[in-house]
């Protein structure tokens, strides 16, 4: 609240909050703060010397800053560095800080004992460019396949995929203590959603660790992009997730034009802003069958499908696609709205809300929902705030952060501040996130309503050059499930330097995985359902008891996981 | 307070309605005004420029050698590699290529996608 | 045997079971084959059910690039069903890749890894298309044998 009040008075002032965050950097490091850059509103890049990252990011550590949206790696040619993308709530403003790493001794001191939700960035960067992080407390491969050979590096640029020799298949060993049993949770399974691996070490019923295996979904998608031009980009991005592609271009295309300093009409802005809400309706009614299918009220998932169809018709009217709209092109969007298509999406949204209201009253009184998901999964606000989790997950929990309100730089946020309200709920479990994405769908009806209403005329598009100057530039959004994060270096040729994506779900990983420990084996499927996954990761879960007198193993299905949720619950008289 | 079967009222209204199914094959959905489908040229307005290859996302365009336009060479798109994108038909500079409401192309062999 | 070998072939096209495996896409096609066992599509009306186990299914429909980690567990999910069995792949990026052509973790399409019977292009197809190819593969399969 005292954020916005803050933003509203100093809309005419355009860099005093980033001028602060600029002196206050210059009076802890003094010269090792070698240059510093405000490109935009809202956004300030500084460059340390090396090692001097952490007094950086200590100090906003102590100034009260707590998210860490991702960590780059980025080859320059003749060296590395490494970028740690930091949001400032209390000012609304992203710091970057890039600290370079020297070629012939890959080697930085890891941020985890400051921000322990980096420790899954710098993971990745160790896999993926070959950087050390001397400190960090678990460096174990995170995202490329097991039988990678350990010394080749996909993201240097003097990588080709030609070098990539075979590699003997290792599985990685997980230690067992006597009594311990694995249960494998395979990559296959009919529920839908991508193959992941998790391996559960339980004690009896209840979870005494988790490690998961993401990597199966790893397409290498990052280095695609330095061989494409930046329009092929738009496509290849929204192909990352099917769900929220549209977050992906937005984010991608937003990005650009700050390099290009073009921004999109009002007009364009609008129609971008309105199918990203649709997309959001789309995404969190599709959450709803899918969650209360992991329960095993597969009744929900018939249902709200069925309601799910209206938007996805409206979409199919606006954009020509049902998944995969391609709205979003350089400059602005490819089609316009007409006013009979209006008409027709605000009957839609009118029986949307009407069944959104039922179904919200429904979940609040099914028995099978209460006593599966109240009390489950328990995500309390400091463990979220550590982890850097984002979404629904981290308003779940009660912190109230959203990046339309936060940094309304994306689309028509701007002019859409104060007409709509960020949705928390202090539940910190599972029934709080249903609840906080059943509101977040009405809130977007009422958006779209506002939209509709004031839609300004006037052209759709401007032109972009197709070389685009030299520059770097973040942009963030709120997809459905959470913040998306792209950044972007460009060289002044039509194809980008390096782009960087994170998505919001591997924000969310590190924060779900602690909440895992304590919780049954039956409660696994909608632990890790609740914070929306949307990953292609195969499941496969190992499970390893530890209170037998031998260590029993066994792999089991995620569809397996979830009949025994089923069971389980029954058999303690839990009606379905 | 909570209780089993919420969504009892809810069904046995629905008991009375009419169906939520479309029994396709028999009756069909009508795609949207501007729904992107099949990919289809018009042979007379090309000029084999090649800018349609050019900004294809998946590549999926060729350029063969034919004696019907200017330059010498027509486009051919291969559907197994499509995305569907519209990217070839907004920036083609005579207004060649269109996509067509077909999205019924399930084919046994990878050659039977090829379109010209 | 002519009469049982012909029973055992009708029963088959009448009501095939299938068996889901996404090897690394964007899901969209994924959402696509779940929306076509919701209310609106249902393709239960063919007998068609979605089995969760490699044992129980006649026909695979794959999606999705095959990224170097699937890649085994396809070709180990292809080997635990029971023949005789048909694959069919839904979407583009199954066929050949689509825009992730190059990409150093895809190795271009299921048929890099199995045998595929039935192409269902589309980025990604509605799922009356999808349909259309399950119905376009019985015809096939109840046309000749193939394994």
């Amino acid at each position: 609240m005292d954020n916005q009040m803050e933003r509203e008075t100093e809309v005419g002032e355009t860099w005093a909050r980033e001028e602060e965050i600029v002196r206050d950097l210059r009076s802890v490091l003094g010269e090792k703060l070698l240059e510093a850059e405000i490109p935009t509103k809202r956004r300030v890049f500084v460059k340390v010397a090396e090692g001097a990252h952490r007094e950086a990011i200590s100090m906003l550590v102590d100034s009260g800053v707590w998210h860490l949206s991702t960590i780059s790696g980025v080859d320059t040619g003749d060296g590395f560095e490494v970028v740690y993308h930091i949001f400032d709530h209390n000012r609304g403003v992203e710091v970057n800080i890039k600290s370079p790493v020297p070629r012939d001794n890959p080697e930085i001191q890891t941020i985890t004992d400051l921000i322990p939700g980096s420790s899954i960035y710098e993971r990745e960067i160790m896999d993926l460019l070959g950087i050390r992080f001397p400190g960090h407390p678990n460096p174990r491969r995170v995202i490329l396949p097991e039988d990678w050979p350990p010394d080749q590096y996909p993201l240097r640029k003097d990588w080709k995929p030609e070098q990539l020799t075979k590699a003997s298949r290792r599985y990685a060993e997980i230690p067992t203590k006597p009594g311990q049993v694995i249960l494998q949770v395979g990559p296959q399974h009919p529920a839908l959603k991508e193959p992941i691996n998790f391996e559960v070490v339980v004690e009896g019923e209840v979870v005494v660790d988790f490690i998961p295996h993401i990597e199966y979904n790893h397409r290498g998608v990052e280095k695609a992009f330095e061989e494409r031009t930046y329009l092929q980009g738009i496509y290849l991005a929204e192909r990352i997730c099917g769900i929220c592609g549209h977050s992906h271009t937005t984010v991608f295309v937003e990005a650009v034009e700050q390099l290009a300093d073009v921004r999109a009409p009002p007009r364009g802005r609008f129609i971008r802003t309105i199918v990203a809400e649709m997309e959001r309706i789309h995404s969190h009614i599709l959450w709803l069958g899918v969650a209360m299918h992991l329960i095993g009220w597969d009744t929900m998932l018939m249902y709200s499908w069925r309601d799910r169809e209206v938007i996805m018709d409206l979409l199919e009217l606006v954009s020509g696609n049902r998944v995969n709209y391609a709205m979003n092109t350089l400059g602005g969007v490819r089609r316009d709205i007409r006013n009979d298509q209006i008409h027709k999406i605000r009957k839609g949204l009118d029986i949307l809300e009407k069944r959104t209201l039922e179904y919200r009253d429904i979940c609040l009184k099914e028995d099978t929902l209460m006593k599966r998901a109240l009390g489950v999964g328990i995500v309390k606000p400091e463990l979220a705030k550590k982890m850097c989790a984002v979404g629904p997950l981290i308003r779940s929990s009660g912190v109230k952060t959203d990046v339309r309100y936060d940094d309304p730089s994306v689309g028509c946020y701007e002019e859409l501040s104060g007409h709509w309200s960020v949705v928390t709920s202090d539940l910190c479990d599972i029934v709080g996130r249903v609840l906080v994405r059943v509101d977040e769908v009405l809130e977007s009806i009422k958006m779209l309503r506002w939209m509709l209403d004031n839609l300004p005329n006037g052209p759709i598009r401007e032109k972009v050059p197709k070389k685009i100057p030299e520059g770097e530039a973040v942009a963030r959004y709120e997809a459905p499930r959470g913040e998306v994060i792209h950044y972007i270096r460009s060289n002044g040729t039509d194809k980008p330097d390096r782009v960087k994506v994170r998505a919001p779900t591997w924000g969310n990983y590190s924060a779900i995985f602690e909440s895992m420990k304590g919780l049954y084996i039956a409660d696994i499927p909608i632990n890790f359902g609740s914070i929306d996954p949307c990953m292609a990761c195969a499941s496969r879960t190992t499970f390893v008891d530890v209170s037998h007198s031998k260590p029993k193993k066994w792999t089991w299905t995620m569809e397996q996981l979830v009949e025994y949720g089923i069971r389980w619950y029954e058999n303690r008289g839990y009606k379905r | 307070m909570a209780w089993p079967g919420a969504l009892i009222p809810e069904a046995l209204r629905t008991l009375f309605k009419e169906k939520a199914t479309v029994l396709y094959p028999f009756e069909r959905i009508e795609r949207a005004e501007g729904y992107r489908g099949k990919w289809s040229l018009d042979l007379d307005a090309c000029i084999g420029c090649g800018t349609c290859q050019r900004v294809c996302p998946s590549f999926a365009i060729e350029m063969v050698e034919t004696d019907k336009t200017k330059t010498g060479k027509k486009p051919v798109m291969r559907l197994d590699h499509c995305c569907f994108c519209a990217q070839c038909a907004e920036s083609c500079p005579v207004d060649a290529i269109t996509l067509t409401k077909e999205y019924e192309l399930a084919a046994p062999e990878k050659e039977k996608l090829l379109v010209e | 045997m002519g009469i049982i070998s012909r029973l055992v072939k009708w029963s088959r096209v009448k009501s095939p079971w299938i068996l889901h495996f996404n090897s690394g896409g964007c899901n969209g096609c994924d959402i696509e084959i779940i929306a076509a066992l919701t209310p609106r599509f249902d393709v239960e009306r063919f007998g068609i059910l979605l089995k969760g186990t490699p044992r129980h299914a006649d026909v695979i429909i794959a999606s999705g690039p095959v990224t170097r980690q699937t890649q085994a567990r396809l070709r180990r999910i292809y080997d635990q069903v029971p023949e005789p069995k048909f694959v069919m792949v839904v979407g583009s990026c199954g066929a050949s890749g689509e825009v992730f052509k190059g990409c150093y973790n895809c190795l271009g399409g299921i048929d890099s890894t199995i045998p595929v019977d039935m192409y269902v292009p589309g980025c990604p197809p509605p799922p009356e298309a999808i349909i259309d190819g399950v119905v376009k593969l019985l015809a096939k399969v109840g046309g000749e044998e193939s394994g």
